[in-house]
């Protein structure tokens, strides 16, 4: 039988024939420094895309037509799956995701060696080389031990049906932000090497790479933030984040990144930290190779790993080739990437920046610390521990207290050096605000110190990125425009700086939201019908149960009414269903969300007379997480939707930088 | 981290620079070295036979013991869940009051004895109080293709 998914391997040897010959001429061409080559080596890349894509399509038309005959088919979907999910399948499982990798690397890389800016034309060869080289590895993969095309010797009349856990809408968006956020710093990554293998260290590697960059950084952004809301309503222990070897995984690389983004403006503005910034994009890239080896290997269990096969292996080797190939490079042209400047003063805007990234990567290497330490620990004691939430909380809360403060104050910092007589009238406004709301929370009784500093921080950050709006708007103000439209002006004129400072805003926000879990009340309890819990300042009163089947799932439901000062405020409805195509039971959660506090109920368990275990929390203040994700989702877009931002150069005395400015 | 990364104006930075990025560096250390040291932090992951060995817990810190279920002592009274867990050397009874998950009913509802639970909490020399039960049930998927 001729089916769709017969193109399928034939397309993946094709995309790796291709891959084969366009890294070899980018190669060629960037070693015999001949444009010619390295183009066509660009053009067998962009057909590496094409057929990979192809077999990606095939992989997904076999997944639509049901085509039990292909393992992979017959494993993660089914029959009654919905159209959406099993469109979502092709991500679902280990070899899909693999292939799904590839066709974003090939694409983006596609895009970027094909739209190269004139200014980064010599970067091209070894950039195509780079990711000619990651191509094949996957590529590779593919086509040996993580076919996606494997047959079946006899085909099932149905298959098992994606993991009920995984039918969420979260599913179909998460997967892919998280993997276009790790495929997306390849771009950059690749530039990267290629200035240092070309002696190119001027700044243009990034400023062409940066709109690939900050994509990147947004999807794995809104890719974590979705992860965390997809991990809060459906697994149904209460919480968004559990610090699980997946999500750390997925949460390292972002925190290199940011250092990052942070840490290119100083080499934009001051021609500094040359060596740091090909550090921490390399770092960045080989952290998030490393998240998708942990997801791959099943060395860590969690929800998100596929412990069948034994792709893992193949990603040691791989990461170690590229993490001591790229420090080498970096080795070799140390003097070439020395400062253009120094510091001038402890106190300016290059000390804040550098204060920021050296906490972001003491946060990335903590949480690799943690990740690691049980692996490390039991290979030389051959003692086993597991490392905990209570770890990473201990290091994160003052260090994200730290960086918070830092969000606001650095801004206000001037390049170069700052009279501290200046900064101190900047900050006289925030601070009265932090202190405002310290002592009014310490006045309504709150006793737990880490909220108080945090919201007061908030405060802080919060007031001073309204003053630089302001500050902003001034000069529009004094021209006669309205406030808003003298904010929007300025905003306008500096999509990069406002959109960042929006971006900030959402930060505040969000940490507004996690503060609020020092005030988390968790109650459980065994309701018979017509009995009643409490739970923070809410009773859930027991009214019944109700019964439905869908094609699906027999679904099991408790009608719960939320009272608040004996009234009734809310009817929740958690439910446990039964899969049948998996014979999983599986709860779902009610939750009743407002600004002020969340009401998260489960029924963990129904007895046979109608007795429901109920779990229930309150979480203060979990909807601003959600609305600062999408606060900074905004200032994301704001920075993406303009133009090509131009490079500035910040006020300077010295000749040599005044001149800088490309065209 | 790597001194030559940590300090990028190399070859004329200021004393002040030096002091300053050597407090931060042993604040950073000292901040992670305390947060392991806390209770909760690290927990010791045992075997059952190496629990049942070892004897009582002492203090507050939790351990992880691992087993596998066997599927007949699995008893449910309203909240509380008991069930005994075995390595093939060593039995232990592990009693909790805390939801456990999906996957771990499913496995039993069909009888599996394959499924391994991941327990934390205490244990006075008879029976594993726990505070957390995770369940790595075996993938049915591949069992069936």
């Amino acid at each position: 039988m001729i089916s769709l998914a017969s193109f399928g391997r034939p397309s993946l040897i094709a995309a790796l024939l291709f891959a084969v010959a366009g890294t070899s001429l980018c190669v060629a061409g960037a070693v015999s420094r001949r444009a010619e080559r390295t183009q066509s080596g660009a053009r067998f890349l962009v057909s590496a895309a094409f057929f990979t894509g192809a077999a990606a399509l095939s992989l997904l038309g076999a997944l639509l037509a049901h085509d039990f005959s292909l393992d992979y088919v017959a494993r993660y979907t089914s029959r009654s799956l919905s159209v959406a999910y099993t469109f979502a399948a092709l991500w679902g499982g280990m070899e899909g995701s693999l292939l799904f990798w590839t066709v974003l690397l090939t694409t983006f890389a596609a895009i970027a060696l094909t739209r190269v800016p004139a200014a980064t034309a010599r970067l091209t060869g070894w950039a195509g080389a780079v990711l000619g080289v990651v191509a094949l590895f996957f590529l590779a993969l593919l086509a040996g031990p993580a076919d996606p095309f494997t047959r079946l010797g006899a085909v099932p009349p149905d298959g098992n049906g994606l993991n009920p856990l995984l039918q969420s809408p979260g599913m179909l968006i998460h997967p892919p932000l998280l993997y276009a956020g790790f495929v997306g710093f390849s771009i950059p990554f690749a530039f990267a090497l290629s200035a240092l293998l070309t002696g190119r260290l001027d700044d243009s590697w990034f400023t062409a790479t940066r709109r690939w960059t900050l994509l990147a950084w947004s999807s794995l952004s809104i890719g974590i933030v979705l992860g965390g809301a997809w991990a809060y309503t459906e697994l149904g222990w209460g919480g968004y984040w559990a610090w699980d070897p997946v999500e750390n995984a997925s949460f390292m690389p972002w925190l290199t990144a940011t250092a990052f983004l942070h840490s290119v403006v100083i080499q934009e503005k001051r021609r500094m930290f040359k060596v740091w910034n090909v550090v921490l994009i390399l770092l960045t890239y080989v952290l998030a190779v490393f998240g998708t080896f942990l997801t791959r290997s099943g060395i860590l269990s969690s929800i998100h790993t596929f412990t069948e096969g034994d792709t893992g292996k193949w990603f040691l080797p791989f990461l170690a080739v590229m993490l001591l190939g790229g420090l080498g490079v970096v080795a070799t042209r140390l003097d070439a990437l020395r400062s253009e400047n120094r510091f001038d003063s402890l106190l300016s805007r290059e000390s804040a920046f550098l204060l920021n990234n050296v906490l972001f990567v003491a946060a990335a290497f903590t949480v690799l610390w943690g990740t690691i330490f049980p692996i490390v620990n039991e290979a030389l004691t051959g003692v086993r521990v597991s490392v905990g939430p209570p770890f990473y909380n201990s290091v994160f809360i003052p260090l994200g207290l730290v960086l918070l403060a830092l969000t606001g104050l650095g801004p206000l910092v001037s390049w170069r050096r700052m009279r501290p007589g200046a900064l101190s009238g900047l900050v006289r406004l925030p601070a009265a605000a932090a202190a405002s709301v310290a002592l009014l929370l310490v006045a309504t009784g709150v006793r737990s110190a880490g909220a108080v500093a945090a919201f007061s921080l908030c405060a802080f950050t919060f007031t001073a990125i309204a003053a630089e709006f302001a500050r902003g708007g001034r000069v529009y103000r004094r021209a006669g425009a309205p406030w808003p439209q003298a904010v929007a002006a300025a905003t306008a004129r500096n999509r990069r700086r406002y959109g960042g400072y929006v971006v900030h805003l959402g930060v505040v926000l969000i940490v507004i939201g996690f503060a609020g879990a020092a005030f988390r009340v968790e109650r459980q309890d065994l309701l018979r019908i017509g009995e009643s819990m409490a739970v923070g300042e809410y009773t859930l009163v027991y009214r019944g149960v109700e019964t439905d089947t869908t094609p699906e799932k027999d679904i099991v439901q408790a009608n719960l009414l939320v009272e608040r000062e004996g009234e009734p405020v809310a009817m929740l409805r958690p439910q446990r269903n039964v899969h049948r195509a998996q014979r999983q039971a599986q709860s779902e959660v009610a939750i009743r969300t407002t600004p002020v506090d969340d009401l998260y109920v489960v029924v963990t368990s129904f007895d046979s007379d109608g007795a429901a275990a109920v779990r229930a929390f309150v979480n203060p203040l979990t909807w601003w997480i959600w609305a600062g994700a999408v606060v900074m989702a905004a200032g994301m877009a704001l920075i993406l939707g303009g133009r090509r931002a131009q490079p500035t150069v910040a006020p300077a005395p010295s000749v040599r930088e005044t001149v800088a400015v490309r065209p | 981290m790597d001194e030559r990364v940590s300090t990028p104006s190399r070859g004329g930075t200021k004393p002040k620079f030096l002091i300053g990025g050597a407090v931060i560096a042993v604040a950073l250390l000292g901040l992670v070295g305390w947060a392991m040291g806390r209770t909760g932090s690290t927990a010791y992951f045992l075997k059952t036979s190496e629990l049942a060995a070892r004897g009582p817990t002492t203090g507050a810190a939790p351990v992880k013991v691992n087993g596998n279920v066997l599927p007949e002592s699995v008893r449910r009274d309203g909240l509380v869940t008991e069930f005994t867990i075995t390595d093939g050397k060593a039995d232990i009874p592990v009693t909790t009051d805390q939801a456990l998950p999906d996957a771990f009913w499913s496995a039993m509802a069909e009888g599996s004895d394959e499924v391994e639970v991941i327990a934390t909490g205490s244990y006075d020399g008879r029976v594993f109080t726990a505070g957390e039960v995770l369940a790595k049930c075996p993938s049915k998927f591949k069992a069936k293709t």
